[in-house]
């Protein structure tokens, strides 16, 4: 897999056309995801991803490898959505619930009811912390990652991290309990606690 | 002594409801379906055309295919020093002209250069620039002008070689 992708960024940094259009392939759902969750409004996420893959296909010849290419395509796709979350911070955020939901793919009513809660808990907490707990839950980020995507100390985001938990929990809970419900099966992504998080 | 039960506290510490939290919170942010395929195929299209849009100098890395990036910093840096004076010099006999004049000045700066051409028709239709050093490898740069790009070209000094070769300007389509 990630032999394939430096491959295909070589070819891509040579001007391959197909190369970029194999990259974008791989990884747009992941990139969209991350877009969709820290903006939240369907529409806004939808020309935010827009505005994202541009930039990765015309950044890519400047891609140096410092950091893997996920972690920088995700960094470029953040900065997209922060602008657009940013762009329209002045306008009320419409509730598009009805959206979120079509979005979910569940396994039971009684998750579609979790997620939606978690989705709405989500919109409730501040930029910085939703950008962190999506890079975490979503891309799958180490803290060292995010860390350098949003420009703050590994601690800080263990802080947003462990404070946007709290604080979900605390909104979910007084929503529905969700401890009486937290065995339900997931798919994918982490199911287990970060160690370091109870540091 | 305060006798009023405690608040209810949200969980701040490792066990299941902290657990059920985090299996939630994964679940819910990364269970998306994909895009439809139109929307998909529309921003990849999007971002393709951008790509396209790009002048070749931006679209290409400098160095792309070379494993080397400390001896392609460096390499890039001779080259630019080197380029500057023999483009200067290019332009000072090339540019302006029609093309047919343009063509006919083209042999004579080979014939030109041909004294001064270590490597002979190495690299047809170039203009020997200088020789330098690059981390310790001796190289000789060409300027070469064909299908309307500009491009300094890296021979072996030892081979004659292609090292690399950059691409400074386009002239066209």
């Amino acid at each position: 897999m990630h032999a394939r992708d430096e491959e295909l960024v070589r070819r891509a940094q040579g001007g391959d056309r197909n190369a970029v259009d194999s990259l974008l392939r791989r990884h747009y759902d992941k990139i969209r995801a991350v877009v969709h969750r820290i903006v939240i409004n369907t529409h806004d996420a939808e020309d935010a991803t827009q505005t994202a893959l541009i930039a990765i296909a015309r950044g890519i010849a400047s891609f140096d490898g410092r950091s893997s290419l996920s972690t920088w395509m995700y960094r470029i796709a953040t900065n997209a959505a922060i602008d657009e979350v940013r762009r329209i911070r002045r306008r009320p955020l419409p509730t598009d619930d009805d959206v979120q939901l079509n979005q979910m793919t569940t396994d039971s009513n009684e998750a579609t009811v979790t997620q939606m809660t978690v989705v709405q808990a989500l919109r409730e907490l501040p930029e910085e912390f939703r950008t962190a707990l999506v890079l975490r839950h979503v891309a799958d980020l180490e803290y060292e990652d995010i860390a350098a995507i949003q420009n703050v100390p590994v601690g800080t985001v263990r802080s947003r991290l462990s404070r946007a938990r709290e604080q979900m929990a605390r909104l979910i809970a007084d929503s529905e309990g969700l401890g009486q419900n937290g065995n339900e099966s997931h798919r994918g992504h982490r199911q287990t606690e970060d160690p370091e998080d109870s540091q | 002594m305060n006798t009023t039960p405690p608040p209810p506290q949200p969980p701040t510490s490792d066990g299941p409801t902290d657990l059920a939290i985090q299996r939630a919170i994964s679940a819910a942010l990364g269970n998306m379906i994909a895009a439809d395929d139109t929307t998909k195929n529309a921003h990849i299209a999007a971002a393709l055309q951008a790509f396209d849009d790009m002048p070749v100098v931006d679209r290409v890395a400098v160095g792309s295919g070379r494993n080397s990036r400390n001896w392609l910093a460096s390499a890039a840096a001779a080259v630019v020093l080197a380029a500057t004076a023999g483009i200067a010099g290019y332009l000072v006999n090339g540019s302006g002209k029609s093309d047919t004049t343009v063509a006919a000045e083209k042999d004579e700066v080979t014939t030109r250069n041909t004294a001064t051409n270590p490597c002979g028709q190495a690299v047809s239709g170039a203009q020997f620039l200088n020789t330098t050093t690059v981390d310790g490898k001796q190289v000789h740069l060409y300027l070469r002008t064909d299908a309307g790009k500009v491009e300094v070209v890296l021979l072996n000094a030892e081979t004659c070689a292609q090292e690399n070769a950059y691409v400074l300007a386009l002239s066209g389509g």
